[in-house]
Order: structure tokens, then C-alpha cells, then sequence
């Protein structure tokens, strides 16, 4: 990988890191490869990317450390939001006015999908919100199809219970995959040494 | 490939050791850590600048290290790490557990020998 490949990848996956923090690694990589080629050339700045490995790899060892930032859980929440309002699998609308609509579907699977890995790559703090911001977007959904059919849907058990179930279950999720993602790179660290 | 991976076992736990004592004898930045690692153990601990700098700064989070960036001449920026009065100390407890570790490892290795 060039030089200038490998700080690109760096730049892009160190986004969701504090702006602080972000620019600390930057600089501080970047005086490393410095170093590297007043010591050995372009032979030692090839030698030394390929030491600090993949730069998603590394950006999330980064991540894991120091956390996210503020900015980047607000852009979640918003994602999570927009995909829980228009994703309820029973919603209200689909049954009662769009039958054959197929997208609440396909976006409940992407938020799944979504959610899972979000968890499993940034920890427990953005996959519980991911998934708070869309069970709220998912119970949301009610005014939302009020507001697009122009009068209050029938609400009945299933659908209470289908909203129940879903503002659990989703940041249920997000926060169980973050837990164990977790674990499982402290458990890393502490092999490392 | 046995071999390579008990080897890699066995330095795992050596490596935050390692790198805080070099920072008790003085600031360090991390392309200078890699180089003192590597000399003064005659190139067995080759550590990876992958896993260097996540280690430092797990270390800074801890608060055991701070850091500071540092202009000298035409030299790059470097940013310096130093071992906090916690790092110390911690540092002082690791290098008595360490030792009692080998001591007794080495009784049971030798004892296993005999």
C-alpha cells in the first residue's frame, strides 16, 4: 500500500474518533513515516506501513480507546431515527394501506444489519444509541402514518405489542453486540499486553 | 509456525513492561521506542508500530504516560511520551510482580528438569 493510500483509509476510518483526538494520531503517524524516510527512504516508509497493519484495524484500536465522538453519535442517532420510522416490519400503514410495499422491510433488515454492525465495530455506547434513536423512530411511526394518510390508524394489540416489542429489542441489540464486541477486544489488549 | 506463535505468547505480556521501562529512563518519542526496543534486546523484541502506538495510548488514557509535542531543528514533530508519578508507581508493582513470576517459573522449570 503507497503512502499516500494508507493516510487516505486512516483519515476515512479514524472519522467517528474525537476531532481531537483524530488530529493527534494524524499528526503523530504522519511524523512517524517522517522519521522513517530520513532514516531509510522510501524503502523504509514502504516497510513501515505495512508495520502499522490495516488502517481500519488500527483506526478502530484508536476508536476503542478514546471512544466516539459526540458528532458522530448525533449523526447515528439520526440514521437510526430515519430507518426505524420507515422500517416497522408491521407497520401500521403497510397493512392497513400499502400492502404491497416492500421497503419497511428491506429497511428493517438493513437497520438489523445496520445495528449488528455498528455494534460490533464501534462498542456499546453507538450501538445502543443506533438502536434507542430507532426504536424511537420506529414508535414514531404511528404519527408518521397519521400524518401521511391524514387520520389515526387503528392501533391494536399486535401492533402494541409488534412497538413493544421493537423498543427493546433494538437497543437490546445494538447493546448486546457492543458488550460483547468489547469484551472480546479487551480480552485482545490484555493478550497483548 | 509453533514456535512463532509460543514465542509471540510469551512477549505479550512482556511488551507494556517493556515500554514503560524505557519511558522511567526518560522521554521517548515512538519511532526512538521501537529502535531502543529492538537494540537492547538485540532485535528479539521488534515491536510494531501497529501495536506500539495503540499501546501508548491505552497507557495515556490509563493516565500512566503523558505526552507532548516537541520542535527540535529541521526533525519532524515528535510527540514525546513520559511516565506519569502513577506510571511510576505502577511500573515499580509490574517489575516485583514480574520478577516474582520468573523467579517462580524458573523454580518450576528447573524442578521439571531435574
Amino acid at each position: 500500500m503507497m503512502e499516500k493510500d494508507f493516510l487516505l483509509k486512516l483519515r476515512f476510518h479514524t472519522l467517528p474518533l474525537p476531532r481531537r483526538i483524530r488530529k493527534e494520531v494524524l499528526r503523530e503517524i504522519d511524523s512517524h513515516l517522517k522519521e522513517a524516510r530520513a532514516s531509510a527512504g522510501e524503502v523504509g516508509v514502504d516497510r513501515t506501513i505495512r508495520r502499522f497493519g490495516d488502517p481500519s484495524r488500527l483506526a478502530l484500536n484508536y476508536i476503542r480507546i478514546w471512544g466516539v465522538s459526540i458528532s458522530f453519535l448525533l449523526f447515528l442517532s439520526l440514521v437510526g431515527f430515519v430507518l426505524g420510522a420507515f422500517s416497522s416490519p408491521v407497520k401500521i400503514s403497510y397493512l392497513g394501506y400499502s400492502p404491497h410495499h416492500p421497503f419497511p422491510i428491506i429497511l428493517y433488515a438493513l437497520l438489523i444489519i445496520l445495528l449488528i454492525w455498528v455494534g460490533y465495530r464501534y462498542g456499546l455506547t453507538p450501538g445502543v444509541v443506533l438502536g434507542l434513536m430507532a426504536s424511537i423512530g420506529y414508535s414514531f411511526n404511528v404519527i408518521l402514518s397519521y400524518n401521511v394518510y391524514g387520520e389515526w390508524t387503528i392501533i391494536t394489540n399486535a401492533t402494541i405489542l409488534t412497538l413493544a416489542i421493537n423498543a427493546i429489542l433494538l437497543p437490546l441489540t445494538g447493546a448486546i453486540v457492543g458488550h460483547i464486541s468489547e469484551r472480546i477486544w479487551e480480552l485482545s489488549m490484555e493478550d497483548r499486553g | 509456525m509453533a514456535q512463532r506463535e509460543w514465542s509471540i505468547e510469551l512477549k505479550k505480556g512482556a511488551i507494556q513492561l517493556c515500554i514503560m521501562s524505557l519511558l522511567k529512563r526518560g522521554r521517548k518519542y515512538g519511532f526512538q521506542i521501537i529502535k531502543e526496543m529492538r537494540d537492547l534486546s538485540d532485535g528479539y523484541f521488534d515491536i510494531k508500530e501497529g501495536t506500539l502506538y495503540p499501546a501508548l495510548h491505552r497507557l495515556e488514557k490509563r493516565g500512566l504516560v503523558v505526552s507532548e509535542w516537541v520542535i527540535e531543528g529541521s526533525s519532524p514533530p515528535r510527540r514525546y511520551y513520559k511516565l506519569t508519578a502513577k506510571g511510576e508507581e505502577t511500573l515499580i508493582n509490574s517489575l516485583k510482580e514480574w520478577r516474582r513470576m520468573v523467579k517462580a517459573t524458573d523454580k518450576v522449570i528447573g524442578g521439571g528438569g531435574k
